[in-house]
């Protein structure tokens, strides 16, 4: 991308996060695709949706942004250990 | 457009970062924002646990409608893009554009917890309580988590705004709305985790 931080980006970013969340609710309300394939198709266009909107509307995608990056990745990291132990191994 | 371009409005091409405090003020929210992170991060760990304990209530296919949760979505998002051509408007020295801009965020945020008071309401009509079972508890606390972060951004601009009405833009008021900003994106972007993982993953089943 060109110009990463103007304008056009900021509109792209917007563009793809509606256009993501409508094949989210359209794969949903559709209601004939199976459940085994919609949940990681939705999880999948969930996290890529989150990806752009960090790197352009929290400018992660920008230079000098290495600290912000370290400080977002390891709570996530965290965050998918949380969610994983709760949502398994909890209830064993 | 060039950094000459910004320093011919009068301010440095990044306002925000162009002091030694502005820069700690982003350091820190950083590392608030993985706290946060974390904290979210147990919420759904939590919902993702009892999202199917509902203690013979309703469950989330029979709450949930697709129309509702769209538009609280659409709503989120669009606010989102305000508050970026208001930091947009912000770094090119515009302060009446980058007020209004704000001004819209926060009357978008406005309307998604208007909707998200009429859903909860709705929903405790149907038998579906903080008490009511797992599920719902699980679902109060992570969802109304959500929304009260969304009152706090509500607040926080709204007073950010109020306060500086008529001062222009300069590298000490900069840092403050930059912050803002982002968490409000933080904001958007926990709830496009909840769309998913809380509403359609309901929905599915």
């Amino acid at each position: 991308m060109a110009k990463k931080h103007g304008y056009k980006g900021h509109l792209i970013a917007f563009a793809l996060s509606i256009l993501l969340t409508v094949l989210a609710f359209i794969a949903v309300g559709l209601g004939t695709i199976s459940k085994t394939f919609v949940i990681p198709f939705i999880l999948i266009i969930g996290i890529a949706q989150a990806i752009f909107q960090a790197a352009y509307w929290m400018h992660l995608n920008q230079k000098g942004h290495d600290f912000p990056i370290t400080f977002m990745l390891s709570g996530f990291f965290a965050a998918i250990i949380v969610v994983f132990a709760c949502s398994s191994l909890v209830w064993w | 457009m060039s950094t000459l371009d910004f320093k011919a409005n009068g301010l440095p091409a990044h306002p925000e970062k162009a002091t030694q405090e502005g820069r700690a003020k982003l350091v820190g929210f950083w590392l608030y924002m993985s706290a946060e992170a974390v904290l979210f991060a147990t919420f759904f760990g939590t919902f993702m646990t009892f999202r199917n304990s509902v203690n013979g209530g309703p469950t989330g296919a029979e709450l949930f409608a697709i129309p509702m949760v769209f538009t609280a979505t659409a709503i989120l998002l669009v606010s989102s893009l305000t508050s970026v051509f208001a930091i947009m408007a912000m770094q090119r020295n515009l302060a009446s554009k980058m007020r209004f801009w704000f001004a819209v965020t926060v009357l978008l945020g406005a309307s998604f917890l208007g909707l998200e008071v009429y859903e909860f309401v709705e929903y405790v009509h149907e038998g579906h309580t903080f008490t009511s079972s797992p599920f719902g508890s699980s679902f109060y606390t992570l969802v109304g988590f959500h929304g009260a972060h969304v009152l706090f951004g509500v607040l926080w601009i709204s007073t950010l705004l109020l306060r500086n009405i008529n001062r222009p833009i300069d590298t000490y008021v900069a840092p403050k709305y930059y912050v803002a900003s982002l968490y409000w994106h933080f904001v958007d972007l926990v709830w496009v985790f909840i769309f998913t993982i809380v509403y359609l993953f309901g929905m599915v089943g």
